[in-house]
């Protein structure tokens, strides 16, 4: 594991300084708070180790990101460069994780080293690896929670469930997109417990571990209770930030409804997925879907395997489901395919994929054996050319599109 | 007795069906869609011409497709053609025949869902589902070719569903040569019927394993005596191909921007790929429906809603609890319906169509899985959902023949019937010796040619002249009445010449669309 973490880190810390060849404004905003809780514990309007921090207007940001920066800071310096290495740290552990996860589920060493690779060469994971605006942060949180909920499936322990919903109520500070995310994998491991006919402790446990890191959240909003509307609308809460005219205009709503089914659709669209990306340069190529191309085969038939053969293992079952709730936080948003809020999809989406890899190598017909092992072997291939691009043309469509300096106001 | 009351059961339910869905298809016809849109008018002259010269408008001697601004295939406009020669041309004529294809899509559908559940409550249950898919509504209601090919289609899949029961080569000739026919209902049935031959001939070698000849010969015989009169045609009139991919720009690729054939390819099967996608965006299907005010209501989806429980649900059974090969066909066929639509890169549900009988039969199915559900929750579910269904569609109907008139009043092209009525009734007191109509109102002499026809009123046919910006109105005669735009230039020159404004027409949502002047 040692050794993937470090492959992952030499591939992803390569020419930080190259590409992205500058900083975002979230970024920049998210850095200058580091900067400023690293020297005085305060952030820039002067609270003291504040649960959010506030980067512009109406726009509040989770604390996770900022507070690993203040704390990585003096190891890896403050240059434009430095400032992104706690993010391919994050993203090292990720795919350390992911390998944890998968090993656990299939409990072959190959398929756990298939899915460390797939989430180590996914497009999306790479470049939101290399940017310091947070949004691979949930992605740990993610893993941490399916590793230990498959740990309580198997030994039904409720200190494993525990820790499953603490990892989901620590990643709620991790990213904005979190704050629906969070809750909704919460319902899912209710859900699970329910399927296995769990014990009232058990379900005590789940709510327990989710809800201790949520108590900041009580003396934070009594204290700055006139961020508490801004914040939640900012999280895609609109509803809750003004009941009345949020259910009126947020929820209940028949064009508000079809508009937001819609973006919810697009993050499953194949250009998105496997070609194109988002379609934010920033978070993208546009040359390469957020999974490689690739994945494509191995995803589709794991979706079909899953549901078709391991619907009733509740570990499957929760994952796929995951897979399909990770964009509704996202999709609240309302912009269209902006993939840094929907990283939660890549951890699920690849273990569908090594399932399906999986699914495939066990097929009787030659014909799949040899479809898995051709995908396998183009995926190197394929990650190649993104990598080349990324360091070559990749900055020059950015300082197009933004101009140099820092990218967007 | 019993044995041959048990013997015309199917047919009766189906005919009762079939009169169910012409009254709920039928109703309030000559109120809603709210004026006669241009297409319309062109497929009733069409239809008018043929009744009674034995030519098109275009004055070829009863052709097999016919040319308007595109190539069009035949079935709509003969069947108003047999519509004209009991009935007079009229709003409610010229659209009615729609309406009995809808009749007969349900009542095919109830016939394939028989055979493929067993059962005739579920087979009811998806005969109910197409007739109150509002997409299928509205389309019907057109009086186009867009809902044309779907009896074809529904009896293609029906007597596929027989084929792979009883083996009968008989009912696979007849399966493929319904297909075909579905390309003298609809234009998109060209692209759609490769896609389903195809899935036939995948039926035939992966899920059938037939190695021997006969069956595929079958199927291809079947599918070339259906193409025969359209390749004795093409012998003629060859231009139809060639002007059918010119007109829907069959070679444009979104957004592509060509550097390299590779590229120019890659970006040409992503944006297809995103254009097939999106036939099952949730807002078109199940929120907004298609863009167009046209097409859709924009209040509701290609389906009612509570089809977003029953369609996933049907799949899931299907896939799970019971991979029959004619199960799987219908939830493959639905899966595969909108590859033919791809080749214009444009999502409309159109084009798409014979979507709607197999999410029926797919729903109908995902219904019975629910109600065969042990929990109580599931069975109740499904009972409030369908129940939900007819409260949705009576929420759509009232709106369709409501607001949706007053919505979609610009979109059908404005009240032109009131307005030219208004010219003519003013002509006819004043005896005015010209009529002008703006030449910027699209499309206008077919209306005006429509509207002569449906008053009968032979005189009229010739005596619209049009104006245009550069008109000299101290040309035109005293007394000649003048109809354009209220707010275009044309009705400023007409203020500006001194001409009075006689009359204004509004639409039915209160927005002036016309004016007449005179001189």
């Amino acid at each position: 594991m040692l050794g993937i973490v470090c492959g992952v880190l030499l591939i992803y810390a390569r020419r930080l300084d190259v590409a992205p060849p500058a900083l975002l404004p979230d970024e920049a905003a998210a850095i200058h708070q580091a900067e400023s809780i690293a020297q005085t514990g305060r952030d820039l309007d002067g609270r003291r180790f504040p649960l959010f921090f506030h980067l512009h207007d109406n726009v509040w940001t989770q604390p996770l990101p900022v507070y690993v920066m203040a704390l990585l800071r003096p190891v890896v310096g403050s240059s434009e460069a430095a400032v992104r290495v706690p993010s391919v740290v994050v993203a090292a552990l990720d795919v350390a994780l992911i390998y944890l996860v998968a090993a656990r589920l299939f409990e072959r060493g190959g398929r756990a080293l298939l899915g460390a690779a797939l989430l180590a060469l996914a497009p999306l994971h790479f470049i939101h690896g290399r940017l310091a605006s947070g949004a691979v942060y949930p992605v740990a949180f993610i893993l941490a929670w399916l590793f230990f909920l498959a740990e309580f499936i198997r030994y039904k322990d409720s200190w494993r469930l525990f820790a499953a919903t603490l990892s989901l109520g620590v990643g709620f500070y991790a990213h904005q997109s979190s704050v629906l995310t969070m809750p909704a994998f919460l319902a899912l491991t209710l859900l699970t417990i329910r399927t296995l006919q769990g014990s009232w402790s058990q379900y005590g446990a789940a709510l327990l571990g989710f809800a201790v890191p949520l108590v900041m959240l009580v003396p934070w909003f009594y204290w700055h209770y006139d961020v508490f509307r801004f914040t939640l609308g900012d999280w895609g809460l609109h509803t809750l930030a003004n009941p009345r005219d949020g259910l009126r205009y947020s929820l209940l709503n028949w064009p508000a409804l079809g508009r937001r089914s819609t973006i919810y659709w697009g993050f499953f669209s194949p250009s998105y997925l496997f070609f194109t990306g988002g379609e934010d340069l920033s978070g993208s190529t546009r040359q390469a879907g957020i999974f490689l191309g690739l994945t494509a085969i191995p995803l589709l038939y794991g979706v079909y395997h899953i549901i078709t053969t391991r619907w009733s293992d509740p570990m499957w079952r929760v994952i796929l489901i995951a897979f399909a709730l990770a964009p509704v936080a996202a999709a609240t948003f309302n912009e269209p395919k902006a993939a840094g809020r929907a990283l939660g999809m890549l951890p699920l989406g690849l273990l569908i994929a090594v399932a399906g890899c999986d699914a495939l190598m066990r097929e009787r017909g030659r014909m799949m054996h040899a479809a898995a092992l051709l995908v396998l072997l183009l995926m190197p291939i394929q990650f190649y050319r993104f990598y080349a691009d990324y360091f070559t043309q990749y900055p020059q469509r950015w300082n197009a599109a933004f101009g140099q300096g820092v990218a967007r106001e | 007795m019993i044995s041959a009351m048990g013997r015309y059961r199917p047919i009766l339910t189906a005919v009762l069906l079939g009169l169910v869905a012409l009254v709920v298809g039928g109703r309030d016809l000559d109120r809603a869609p709210v004026y006669l849109y241009h297409d319309e008018a062109i497929y009733a002259l069409n239809a008018h011409a043929i009744l009674t010269t034995g030519r098109d408008l275009m004055g070829l001697r009863l052709p097999l497709f016919l040319h308007t601004f595109a190539w069009v295939p035949p079935i709509a406009i003969y069947a108003r053609v047999l519509t004209f020669v009991f009935l007079p041309v009229t709003e409610f004529t010229t659209r009615f025949p729609g309406v009995v294809f809808f009749a007969v899509d349900v009542s095919l559908t109830y016939l394939v869902g028989r055979r493929l559940f067993k059962r005739e409550g579920w087979a009811i249950l998806a005969g109910v589902f197409l007739m109150l898919t509002p997409a299928h509504l509205i389309h019907a209601r057109l009086a186009t070719d867009h809902i044309c090919h779907m009896p074809f289609f529904i009896a293609f899949v029906w007597l596929i569903v027989d084929y792979i029961e009883r083996r009968r080569l008989l009912s696979l000739g007849a399966a493929t040569t319904c297909l075909g026919l579905g390309i003298y209902g609809y234009n998109g049935a060209m692209t759609q019927t490769p896609v389903f031959l195809a899935l036939t001939g995948a039926l035939l070698f992966f899920a059938l394993r037939i190695r021997t000849l006969r069956p595929y010969v079958a199927a291809g015989a079947g599918m070339a005596l259906a193409m025969l009169p359209f390749a004795l045609w093409l012998l003629v009139h060859p231009e139809t191909l060639t002007d059918q991919l010119r007109s829907y720009d069959v070679s444009s690729t979104g957004q592509a921007a060509a550097r390299s054939a590779a590229e120019s390819l890659y970006t040409a099967l992503t944006v297809r790929l995103d254009a097939y996608y999106n036939f099952f965006d949730p807002s078109l299907l199940f929120f907004n429906g298609d863009q167009s005010l046209l097409d859709s209501t924009r209040e509701v989806g290609v389906f009612l809603l509570p089809i977003v429980v029953f369609l996933p649900a049907g799949a899931y059974y299907i896939l799970t609890h019971r991979r029959t090969i004619p199960d799987l066909f219908v939830l493959i066929g639905f899966l595969v319906a909108p590859l033919g639509a791809l080749i214009v890169g444009e999502v409309k549900a159109s084009r798409a169509l014979v979507m709607a009988p197999l999410a029926a039969l797919v729903c109908a199915r995902g219904v019975a899985a629910l109600m065969s559900a042990r929990s109580l929750v599931w069975r109740g579910a499904a009972v409030v959902l369908v129940a939900a269904m007819g409260l949705q569609f009576q929420t759509f109907y009232a709106d369709y023949v409501g607001q949706y008139r007053e919505r979609s009043s610009q979109a059908f092209e404005d009240n032109r019937d009131a307005a030219i009525a208004s010219l003519v009734a003013r002509a006819d007191a004043t005896r005015a010796p010209a009529l002008y109509v703006s030449n910027d109102i699209l499309l206008v002499n077919y209306s005006w040619q429509f509207y002569a026809l449906k008053h009968r009123r032979p005189d009229l046919k010739t005596r619209m002249r049009y104006f245009d910006g550069q008109f000299d109105f101290g040309t035109a005669a005293a007394g000649s009445l003048f109809l354009s735009r209220p707010d275009s230039g044309r009705a400023g020159a007409l203020d500006a010449s001194g001409l009075t404004r006689v009359a204004t027409i509004d639409n039915i949502d209160g927005h002036p669309a016309f004016a007449v002047y005179e001189k």
